[in-house]
């Protein structure tokens, strides 16, 4: 059974990788706005750092997935990785009352899940073949 | 009329809770609304707004009208820079003008439709804190003449106390300084400070302005020795700064061993009796008694003036041979009872321990029973703890008689530090000595209620008030292994407290887990309303929220709370006072939040609340207060419905 980069790779733009980061960046903006601006109850605070860590993480983790940069046991790694991500960004996130956050890190995960989605028949596909 | 109508509209002309609300000069706007012209609202303390606009139904429409910062802010961190602010303040309506003092010890003049400044005035007051830790204000006081002569100057003075024991008088409209006050326009009130003066008398609470007296108190450091200034309160004229009377709370003759049992937060007046309600706090030193065992009996009290004379009327002690520093902390709340069908005139004391005491305001006497209750005896040599203390059962107390148990969680995720601590504590229920190997204090001295006190809808004697449940560690230690540890690196944060000149110092620590948890279990703060002609509690909701790294945590866990509420005529309820930042208005009926906002800090004192070319205003500052958290803010912030 073979499992390199190319069976994961989709044949068509893949719509669901591409907003996997762009969701992932704009969770990043939105963690270090939370950061720094004033008025919002959590600037300059611990957690508040740490989902701005946690979504530069998903950032280059969902780069790495939607590009295919890693394959194998790191790629499942990574999808392992992100999905934690995901939960433990949008815990945080609610317990800061980060409603914004919560909302894109929940549309990240429904990219994720497009993106898995989309590879899978392809790559079921190959490996039938 | 019929007369039902006829007699409600008799007893209403009759209930002094109504009249004397507005009989104080510049009580009133010039549009005749209410103004917020003292530190509770009003000199029954009741903190009872008549504007109306503002309905449980509308409340969710509040949005900012102004605000404003004033710049004077500091946290601390810069090397020789001021040390951190805690800004407590109450702005004043009066005069047609929003009055608010700051942590740096200026004035501002604001108009109160818009937030733009009218004046200000800088005392230059030296920014260290001489006394206190961090520099405090909870605001300015006002008096204006029954008559003001118009184009004359100082016939209406807006007074600010500074750390240093300095009052200065400024002319309300101008700023300009009332030069026949005082020095020039200063009253250097530590000129009195005549015993045992080691530190200047803080003037960081406002004075009580009643007809032309001001009632002055002040705030010291009963932590750091055992032989302090005797707590003292001044009554001086309010246009010349001449001292009429002196007020002192210890028996001469024990100066040498004790001082303090002052009053360092608002009094209350009853208008109708010329009385004057003093919380009076602990003596000093705060947890070791047994150098000053001789009774006390004004100590730890609540204690009616005449405010003519300053003799004494008559005096409660809620907490005997006070090691607990259990001051009484704020202004008693005056109601008219209404019971059998007959007005009673009561006062409601509420206190750290989270007890409710309702006295006859003009006896001194419980309106409802009051136990003398066996309690711990102290097994610190030296120390003779009471035998018995007061403890009234009706009002229910804001806090449980039992410490709430070891939370779970707090404990599971300390790897059982919670407990094994617990395991290693003296605990046996209220009032627990300070002890040698370390005394579970619940409540502590960090509340139950603080200093902003309970509010009251007169119209139903509904008494609203916030409440927190702490537990901290009290621990005695011995003199020579005190210096020793508190000279050690990083003690400061260790809260260590010297009582110089006492057999033992002590280290006073919040008992929570290494993670910075809380080691019991919540809620952490409640909001309470009661019936006050019987006594009943309405309903009880756990208030506001914890705030920890940013996180918050569910809102069933409260808050430790510091504030006031101030209630509607139309049953809203709005308070800061809570950890989270934000500011609240809530049902009266039912206790349900109608409405938040976010604000810079903490709201740690009380909203005032005006109506201001006819539209209402509820006005908050956000300054933050390190014993909730360390978080600084110098918003003046106003919230009314949209047009």
């Amino acid at each position: 059974m073979t499992n390199n980069s190319s069976s994961y790779r989709p044949g068509r733009f893949d719509l669901g990788g591409t907003a996997l980061v762009a969701l992932s960046f704009l969770a990043l903006l939105d963690s270090v706005f939370n950061y720094f601006s004033n008025g919002n109850g959590i600037t300059g605070t611990e957690g508040a750092l740490l989902v701005v860590v946690s979504t530069l993480l998903m950032v280059i983790a969902a780069i790495l997935l939607a590009r295919d940069v890693v394959s194998g046991w790191v790629r499942t790694t990574f999808e392992f990785l992100i999905v934690l991500d995901f939960i433990g960004t949008a815990a945080a996130a609610y317990f800061l009352n980060a409603w914004l956050l919560v909302a894109v890190v929940a549309l990240a995960a429904i990219a994720w899940l497009a993106h898995v989605f989309a590879a899978a028949p392809r790559s079921s596909h190959q490996m039938i073949g | 009329m019929n007369w039902r109508l006829f007699a409600l509209a008799a007893l209403a002309a009759a209930s002094p809770s109504l009249a004397y609300s507005a009989d104080q000069p510049g009580s009133k706007a010039s549009d005749g609304s209410q103004a917020w012209y003292t530190f509770t609202g009003q000199l029954n303390a009741q903190k009872y707004a008549t504007a109306d606009q503002i309905t449980p139904d509308n409340a969710g429409r509040l949005q900012t009208a102004w605000q404003l910062h004033t710049g004077d802010i500091s946290d601390g961190s810069k090397k020789d820079g001021p040390p951190s602010t805690v800004w407590s303040a109450t702005p004043l309506f009066v005069n047609d003008t929003v009055y608010v003092s700051t942590p740096f010890y200026r004035v501002l003049a604001v108009e109160p439709d818009t937030g733009k400044i009218k004046w200000t005035f800088d005392s230059k007051s030296t920014l260290k804190g001489l006394t206190q830790g961090e520099l405090k204000t909870r605001g300015v006081a006002y008096w204006q003449a029954e008559t003001p002569v118009a184009g004359e100057a100082c016939q209406k003075i807006i007074y600010i106390g500074t750390m240093d024991a300095h009052l200065f008088a400024l002319d309300a409209d101008s700023g300009a300084p009332c030069t026949s006050f005082g020095q020039n326009g200063v009253l250097d009130v530590n000129q009195w400070n005549t015993v045992n003066g080691k530190w200047p008398l803080s003037l960081l609470q406002p004075p009580t302005v009643y007809k032309n007296q001001l009632f002055i108190g002040w705030a010291g450091k009963d932590w750091a020795e055992a032989v302090q200034p005797p707590g003292s309160v001044f009554a001086v004229d309010a246009q010349s700064g001449k001292l009429n009377w002196k007020f002192n709370a210890i028996p001469p003759d024990l100066d040498p061993k004790t001082g303090t049992s002052n009053v360092w937060t608002s009094m209350s007046v009853d208008t109708d009796n010329n009385l004057l309600f003093l919380p009076v706090s602990s003596p000093s030193p705060d947890f070791f008694g047994g150098d000053r065992t001789t009774p006390m009996p004004l100590s730890t009290s609540v204690t009616a003036l005449n405010t003519d004379t300053g003799a004494v009327v008559w005096s409660y002690q809620i907490v005997h041979h006070d090691i607990w520093d259990y001051d009484t902390n704020s202004a008693p709340v005056l109601v008219d009872m209404q019971q059998d069908g007959k007005t009673v005139p009561a006062l409601v004391a509420s206190t750290k321990e989270g007890f409710l005491f309702v006295l006859n305001r003009l006896t001194g006497k419980p309106i409802f029973p009051i136990a003398e209750k066996p309690v711990p005896a102290s097994d610190v040599p030296g120390e003779q703890a009471a035998a018995t203390q007061p403890w009234p059962t009706t009002p229910e107390a804001t806090t449980p008689d039992q410490f709430p148990g070891i939370s779970t969680l707090a404990d599971l995720s300390s790897g059982g530090y919670c407990s094994r601590t617990m395991a290693g504590l003296r605990y046996d229920g209220r009032f627990t000595p300070p002890s040698l190997k370390g005394s579970l204090a619940y409540p502590a001295t960090a509340g139950g209620v603080e200093w902003g006190g309970g509010a009251l809808d007169p119209t139903t004697n509904t008494y609203v008030v916030n409440s927190s449940s702490v537990a901290q560690i009290y621990k005695l230690i011995p003199r020579a292994d005190y210096d020793k540890l508190s000279a050690a690196p990083g003690a400061s944060e260790q809260g260590y407290f010297p009582m110089t000149g006492a057999p033992y110092g002590l280290q006073l620590t919040t008992f929570l887990n290494p993670l910075g948890m809380p080691c019991w279990n919540g809620p952490y703060g409640t909001l309470s309303s009661y019936d006050m002609n019987t006594g009943k509690l309405l309903w009880r909701e756990p208030f506001g929220q914890v705030q920890k790294w940013g996180f918050y945590m569910p809102e069933s866990w409260g808050s430790v709370t510091i504030g006031a509420p101030v209630i509607t005529k139309t049953g809203v309820i709005f308070i800061g006072a809570s950890m989270d930042s934000r500011v609240r208005a809530i049902d009266l009926k039912t206790g349900k939040v109608l409405w938040t906002s976010l604000v810079d800090a903490p709201a740690v004192s009380e909203p005032a609340i005006y109506t201001y070319k006819g539209k209402q205003y509820v006005l908050f500052t956000a300054g933050g207060n390190s014993i909730l958290e360390p978080k600084v803010g110098d918003q003046l912030i106003a919230f009314a419905l949209p047009n």
